[in-house]
């Protein structure tokens, strides 16, 4: 599971180089959101598997990304803005609260709130202090 | 004024006390370098907060708000994710690390899982090169922030002073000190954040008038109506916008002054809540970031002021002309506060990559007694150099170095680190290539666009691309070379 991770991030990476130099902006918008996400999804698992909490955690924050990045592309941004969602153009609201806002709730609250059940449990962490004690 | 000045004295006096407490604190190296492993979920998540935000963040951002509107926020909007990121992809695994290893430093974790002193010792000149460049435009802003608070004193007195107040509490009370000194600082920067914010709305009567202001009415400045001012990309167009996410965020994964904090974190479950902790300032951090700076242009726009000559004085302008002194004394305060929480944090690091670091590239490893004292000494030289530096290169020669700091970091770092400690396959090959990469690449396609010889097409910025060439030359390199056993105690925390 690691080296497919490892897979779709040097995939990522390569297709976001492309994008850049050919100025590929869909791309560019579809390519870095799934590195960061499989890199994240990377440092998440456990010998290989992922907990079901921060699995949902991370295919959300992806989501949040993909979906925000290409629709704030495929608006037009140069247009006089006719409707104001909490201050901002439409555009710029997708922007401040879904892509900024959103990943808080479902990436950094969510690391903590699955964290004794996904990231590690007391008894597991007690067995390793207790094993790096007697190693040390 | 007076008002301003008297915050400022009383907030210095603080750090003093901070710093004196601390001295007392501090015994042995670990104390030193890495709090002696004490700190709990508020104090380390406050430090790493107000570590990673610096002084660009109150002054740079507004400025940059100002000047290509909404399109800066990408440099602020990382924060929502990017301490989660660091927390998932190096949290556990670097805090583990340093219990079954005793590592200390970004180099520490390097050698412990490539067995290589080559790849740490490449790893501890990448941190002290990424620490020059940065640490100048951190101290030169810190010079202006006083100059600007005590008119009678130069930006180069300004300096000066600056540099000896953080090297002093540095060297005195090592990483501890400054990392108390950063949840007083980051309490202050939050709160001031915050107030701030709520008093550009109400100056601009209102997010939604500001914005449809902007949006509707011609550019003194510039002429024409830009309604894409106030679009989500500003007026640096979406794929800039785009790598300036990219790069902010997951590139917080190579900052040393950041995640070398990991280890200070009292124990493992202490992990649990610190990024949701450190992302609260951070975000009210962004709402002064984008409230100055929309609300500065909307008062251009509506005639209120004259348009500014520079942009970077935003905040300061805003703070003069539309604040109560006894706010605008805070949150000057917390700019110093947001600089100086990151300067003893990289003086603290470079000190440790010289008296532990390097010295062990050269196979040698110095006794605990003498790693105290010569990593203060350290503190004491690097911070003259550092004011040396600075005064000697100017404006021109900082904001070179300061386009390179944060990509620098991240494309040596990063990918050694966050994908060193999470994939077995990685080999020590991988590692060297990559950290090599990120280095020459960042610094020198900068160096080669100051000088004229080669400039990126379609506006790539620098950061981003060195990042993704040094994570495809890691992976590349350690899939064609051998993989080498790890040790139990390396296979057991990247197990965990």
């Amino acid at each position: 599971m690691n080296d497919q991770m490892v897979k779709v991030i040097l995939l990522a990476a390569v297709l976001m180089l492309v994008a850049l130099f050919g100025d590929f902006v869909y791309l560019f918008a579809l390519s870095f959101p799934v590195l960061m996400f499989a890199w994240m999804f990377l440092g998440a698992l456990r010998n290989g598997s992922i907990g079901s909490g921060y699995k949902a955690s991370l295919i959300s924050v992806l989501v949040v990304w993909l979906g925000g990045f290409v629709t704030m592309n495929l608006m037009d941004t140069a247009a006089e803005p006719s409707v104001y969602i909490g201050g901002f153009p439409v555009a710029t609201a997708i922007m401040v609260y879904v892509v900024w806002i959103l990943p808080f709730i479902l990436g950094t609250y969510a690391y903590g709130y699955f964290f004794e059940k996904d990231c590690i449990t007391k008894e597991e962490l007690k067995t390793l202090e207790n094993k790096f004690r007697k190693e040390s | 004024m007076n008002t301003i000045i008297t915050i400022a004295v009383i907030y210095l006096i603080g750090v003093f006390a901070i710093g004196i407490w601390a001295m007392r604190r501090t015994k042995t190296s670990e104390d030193f370098f890495i709090a002696g492993k004490s700190l709990g979920i508020f104090v380390a998540a406050m430090a790493v907060f107000a570590t990673a935000l610096s002084g660009f963040l109150f002054i740079g951002g507004p400025g940059l708000t100002y000047s290509v509107g909404m399109g800066a926020l990408w440099f602020t909007f990382p924060t929502s994710i990017s301490f989660a990121m660091a927390w998932y992809i190096l949290g556990k695994r670097m805090r583990l690390l340093t219990d079954a290893t005793g590592a200390m430093t970004v180099a520490d974790a390097v050698y412990y899982r490539f067995k290589s002193r080559a790849a740490s010792g490449l790893t501890g000149v990448a941190t002290l090169v990424g620490i020059v460049v940065f640490l100048g435009t951190q101290v030169l802003a810190l010079g202006t922030i006083i100059a600007y608070i005590f008119p009678a004193i130069s930006v180069t007195q300004g300096v000066i002073i600056g540099m000896t107040i953080v090297a002093l509490y540095s060297a005195a009370g090592g990483i501890l000190a400054g990392t108390y000194t950063s949840v007083f600082q980051g309490s202050i920067m939050a709160v001031g954040s915050f107030l701030v914010f709520i008093l550009t709305l109400t100056t601009g009567d209102g997010l939604t008038n500001i914005t449809q202001t902007i949006a509707t009415q011609p550019f003194t400045d510039m002429g024409t109506a830009m309604p894409e001012f106030v679009g989500p990309w500003g007026l640096v167009g979406p794929m800039v916008a785009m790598s300036w996410f990219f790069a902010l965020s997951i590139g917080i994964v190579g900052q040393p002054h950041v995640v070398s904090r990991l280890y200070m974190i009292k124990d493992v479950n202490k992990l649990k809540w610190g990024p949701a902790v450190a992302a609260v300032p951070a975000i009210l951090g962004g709402l002064l970031f984008f409230g100055v700076g929309l609300v500065m242009r909307y008062l251009v726009m509506t005639g209120e002021i004259a348009p500014l000559a520079n942009p970077d004085d935003a905040i300061l302008v805003f703070l003069t002309e539309f604040t109560p002194p006894v706010l605008a004394g805070i949150v000057l305060a917390g700019v110093a506060a947001a600089i100086m929480s990151t300067c003893d944090a990289f003086i603290n690091i470079a000190s440790a990559a010289a008296v532990r670091d390097l010295p062990r590239a050269f196979g040698k490893k110095l006794s605990d007694k003498k790693q105290l004292v010569y990593g203060r000494i350290a503190v004491v030289t690097i911070s003259v150099i550092t004011v040396v530096t600075v005064l000697q290169m100017g404006d021109d020669g900082i904001a070179l170095l300061g386009a390179v700091g944060w990509g620098t970091f991240a494309a040596a770092l990063a990918p050694v680190l966050g994908l060193g400690l999470n994939w077995k396959r990685a080999t020590k090959e991988g590692a060297i290539a990559s950290i090599i990469v990120g280095l020459v690449s960042s610094v020198g396609f900068e160096i080669l666009a100051t000088i004229g010889v080669y400039e990126l097409p379609n506006g790539i910025y620098i950061g981003a691309l060195s990042m993704v060439l040094s994570l495809i030359a890691f992976i590349a390199v350690s899939f064609a070379t051998k993989q080498e056993q790890l040790d139990e105690v390396m296979e057991t925390v990247m197990d965990a």
